[in-house]
């Protein structure tokens, strides 16, 4: 627009410039993210398209790819292969109504199983493309799984919004599941995430090998495994054990005995060994008992826990215990999303 | 545009053919003029452009006329619909391995699997115990396209590692049963640690979370200061890791010339990736003598509290200036004034612009001893990016000493200085973008670019999220973008330890963010084909 013309131009030949501008400028966003969507998604058909020419090639025995001339052409309803080349027939949109993954060649699922916008898997009996839509739930991952010990209100919010969306759900074009929806069994499995066990990396420890829960893990590596084993922390812990209120020790054996345990010398190491022998023993009994939490864990972690584990557990708890006890808090952290939570008194300049 | 997938026809659709693709890139190549902002589809074949519906007709009328094209899209008359051929949607990769041989290719297959479909990129990380400083900041990383390149690509040699394989043979040896703690002489590597650490993140096939227990474990070691069950600071945590991840890349044991604290110029690739330079100007106000310090940064601090109080102040300026009458007033009414000034959001280019201001150091206390004059005097200070690196952090200054009540009067500490501040922590929002142009705070802003590639744009990559009121616990979150689906499009998930889940764009730019990491836009144009090494070479010269 040259600049003489502008004088010209009346008030309203703005407005109408402006509304003109804005309108292709929106018409361009709309444009874009509508064909952002197509684009993925007529891809996706064309592939499902070369992908079910390839199943039925595998079928006849015969490869796609050969460029012999005289070949017969192997075809599909939406796709021929002649020659070498592939060639669609019609619009793919309208002729695959299916979705099929090109890695896989699983069929894929449009809606997530359950949670935000969610849909029934159109036929429970195939097995789908493990790369399915991210599950959108609260306080559920993107898997469909929760953090242990997070409850959810009654059963399954998913049972009640899937019915809902059975009932309201229009026939999609998508290949309508043969079965009745109304059978279709709720066999979404909402998991509990679980703290498998892992090897800790601290070779140099006691005996061998350690598989210990993740979830303890800091507390393993923090107590006699790694970093408390020399004796002035452990004196320092004792200190702290006998400073504790007798509350935040109910499921430990007594401090005095873990020592005996212990495999590092100690001052009292002059108090004979036959003498630590028989505590041994007493506790071994005693634990079975009182210390469910631990064992609960051991369950939960793999067969490589080893027999003896259980005394050295109870000594890594502690000589934590004037911290956190772990085990203790386990359900609080947990739920308390933030994994953390309060807890000692503050160091100085020291934040978390 | 994303990699080329593999099963695709050979065409977009029936109707086009090898002469109808290169006339369209011939048309494409010709029209210099395209409006890429505004949406017009023109004929292939003449001039005729409008709706859809307008040229259905004119491809109606003169049936040899059958597709319209814009700067990217093709639409086809014969399919009433847009079209994607392969050799226009999907640029062909460069790739070395399309030069294997037959051979070559046919062990590949044998020895190798394909990879499992899952769900990609979202993989959680289990809290060890208080370690969720570090599974926020090891999320951003595992979701950096660069760093993933490179641990993934064995940038860091883990079977050959040196600096781990020494004490293994050693533990070999005595099975183990090492009474005595010599722990001091086993050395754990965390660039292993961390490879480990990309590679089960990027397991996708099991949608249980990864653990990084040897991570923690190699930083409880080399981090003496930070190790025990106990909340860190993610960022300490961060700067730290990276300075030991640079250490272990320059590998020591067999870089005899290396000096720990000789790494002005060091071309490692962390330093590449995470460090760059800054230079500070200090001027003299008497004499004019300039006097440049270089020196390196690994993040750049915010202040949003002072640009916070900046703000606040020139609101309730404009508040004043606006209704002078009112403000006369406001001594009776006192709410009134405070309804006027909402709470400001600052916002980071703000904080950045202050960053880089002129600082008068006219003060006291802050005057410089000049060479040149002999004494000492008030002088001007200015700090400039002299290099960017490839991602680039940014450090909001959340954490602080509260100062005493007594001190607020900025005088005479002598008795004051044996009071020790309680840690605070400052809430707050800080506006971010999710482009961020870094040419202005750069030194040689004229050469800004490569070409037609502007080389300081980044784009944000993740953000970490401190949450709790107290400095010194609380929890720390990230939010990453994951590329998702066929066309890679990038979607936002918190990360949140163990439980990962969708989240939205606005969402993320809702928090209040404590640690911003950028990544820079055009880095794999800028590294060229060489990126996809296994070395994990990468080529970058930005900003210097």
């Amino acid at each position: 627009m040259a600049s003489g013309t502008t004088e010209s131009l009346t008030y309203e030949d703005h407005i109408a410039t402006m509304a003109h501008l804005l309108e292709a400028a929106i018409e361009g966003i709309v444009h874009d993210i509508v064909l952002e969507v197509h684009r993925e998604e007529k891809i996706a058909r064309m592939q499902t398209a070369v992908v079910d020419l390839n199943i039925r090639a595998e079928k006849l025995g015969k490869t796609i790819s050969d460029s012999n001339v005289d070949a017969e052409p192997v075809e599909t309803k939406a796709a021929v292969a002649h020659n070498g080349q592939i060639a669609l027939r019609g619009n793919p949109l309208k002729q695959v109504k299916h979705s099929r993954c090109p890695n896989c060649r699983k069929l894929r699922l449009w809606y997530p199983r359950v949670g935000f916008n969610s849909k029934p898997p159109p036929d429970p009996t195939v097995e789908y493309c493990k790369t399915e839509p991210v599950i959108i739930l609260d306080k559920h991952d993107v898997h469909g799984q929760r953090k242990k010990g997070v409850k959810m209100k009654g059963q399954p919010k998913g049972k009640l919004k899937n019915n809902k969306l059975r009932d309201t759900s229009p026939a999609s074009s998508i290949g309508d599941p043969s079965t009745p929806q109304s059978s279709m069994p709720d066999a979404f499995d909402f998991k509990e995430i679980d703290y498998p066990a892992a090897k800790c990396p601290n070779r140099n420890s006691h005996l061998g090998d350690h598989w210990k829960a993740v979830n303890l893990f800091a507390t393993h590596l923090n107590g006699s495994c790694w970093l408390k084993r020399d004796r002035a922390a452990k004196g320092e812990a004792n200190a702290k054990m006998s400073g504790t209120p007798k509350d935040s020790r109910a499921n430990s054996p007594k401090p005095a005995i873990t020592n005996g345990v212990k495999r590092k010398s100690d001052e009292k190491d002059s108090d004979s060994a036959p003498k630590k022998k028989q505590k041994l023993l007493d506790i071994k009994k005693l634990d079975k008992k009182p210390a469910p939490q631990p064992s609960k864990l051991r369950e939960q972690s793999t067969a490589g826990d080893d027999d003896d584990g259980s005394v050295k557990g109870e000594g890594d708890t502690i000589q934590v215990t004037p911290k956190s006890v772990p085990e203790e808090s386990a359900g609080k952290l947990k739920f308390n999303s933030s994994g953390v939570a309060r807890k000692k008194p503050p160091k100085t300049g020291k934040k978390s | 545009m994303g990699r080329a997938p593999s099963f695709m026809p050979t065409y977009g659709c029936e109707h086009l053919n090898d002469q109808g693709l290169a006339k369209i890139r011939a048309v494409r190549m010709s029209r210099e003029h395209w409006l890429e902002d505004l949406v017009q589809y023109t004929c292939l074949e003449c001039e005729e452009h409008g709706s859809f519906s307008s040229l259905n007709k004119h491809f109606e009328k003169i049936p040899k006329h059958a597709f319209a094209i814009n700067s990217k899209n093709v639409y086809c008359m014969g399919c009433r619909d847009m079209v994607y051929d392969p050799s226009l949607v999907f640029t062909p990769r460069k790739r070395k391995s399309t030069q294997l041989n037959e051979e070559d290719e046919a062990y590949v297959n044998a020895n190798t699997i394909p990879k499992p479909c899952g769900r990609e990129g979202v993989r959680g990380l289990f809290n060890l115990g208080e370690t969720c400083y570090m599974n926020a900041v090891l999320q951003m990383m595992v979701h950096n396209n660069l760093l993933g390149q490179y641990f993934l690509g064995m940038g860091h040699p883990l079977h050959t590692c040196p600096i781990s394989k020494e004490p293994e043979k050693k533990n070999d040896s005595d099975d183990s049963e090492d009474e005595l703690g010599d722990d001091k002489d086993q050395k754990t590597c965390v660039a292993c640690a961390m490879t480990e650490v990309f590679s089960d993140a990027n397991t996708v096939d099991q949608p249980a979370p990864a653990h990084a227990v040897n991570l923690l474990f190699a930083s409880w070691k080399h981090i003496p200061h930070m190790s025990g069950k106990q909340q860190q600071d993610a960022h300490e945590w961060f700067t730290i890791i990276i300075d030991k991840l640079h250490e272990s890349a320059v590998n020591p044991t067999q870089n005899p010339n290396y000096k720990p604290n000789h790494r002005k110029h060091c071309q490692c690739f962390f330093h590449k990736v995470f460090y760059g330079r800054f230079s500070s100007e200090v001027t003299c106000d008497v004499c004019h003598k300039a006097t440049t310090m270089e020196a390196e940064y690994s993040s750049i601090d915010l202040d949003f509290q002072k640009q916070k109080k900046r703000k606040k102040k020139l609101l309730k300026e404009a508040a004043v200036a606006a209704n002078p009458s009112a403000a006369a007033n406001a001594s009776s009414k006192k709410n009134q004034a405070a309804l006027q000034t909402p709470t400001p959001v600052p916002t980071l280019t703000e904080c950045l612009n202050a960053y880089t201001a002129p600082e008068s150091l006219a003060q006291e206390s802050q005057q410089i001893d000049c060479q040149n004059c002999k004494k000492k005097t008030t002088a001007q200070k200015r700090t400039c990016m002299k290099k960017l690196p490839a991602i680039l952090t940014m450090h909001v200054k959340r954490f602080g000493i509260k100062k005493p009540p007594g001190s607020t009067t900025n005088g005479s500490n002598g008795g004051m200085s044996s009071f020790i501040g309680t840690p605070e922590k400052y809430e707050g929002k800080l506006d971010f973008p999710l482009v961020l142009d870094m040419q202005p705070y750069t030194v040689d802003a004229e050469e800004g670019w490569y070409g037609d590639i502007p080389k300081h744009i980044y784009d944000l990559e993740c953000v970490v999220v401190h949450q709790g009121e107290h400095a010194q616990t609380g929890h720390y979150y990230a939010f990453c973008r994951v590329p998702m689906g066929e066309g890679k499009d990038m979607r936002w998930f918190r990360f949140d330890d163990e439980i990962v889940s969708a989240t939205t764009i606005e969402e993320v730019l809702r928090q209040q963010a404590y640690l911003l990491f950028y990544g820079l836009r055009d880095l794999p144009r800028l590294c060229g084909p060489d990126t996809n090494g296994a070395n994990g070479d990468v080529k970058m010269e930005n900003g210097d």
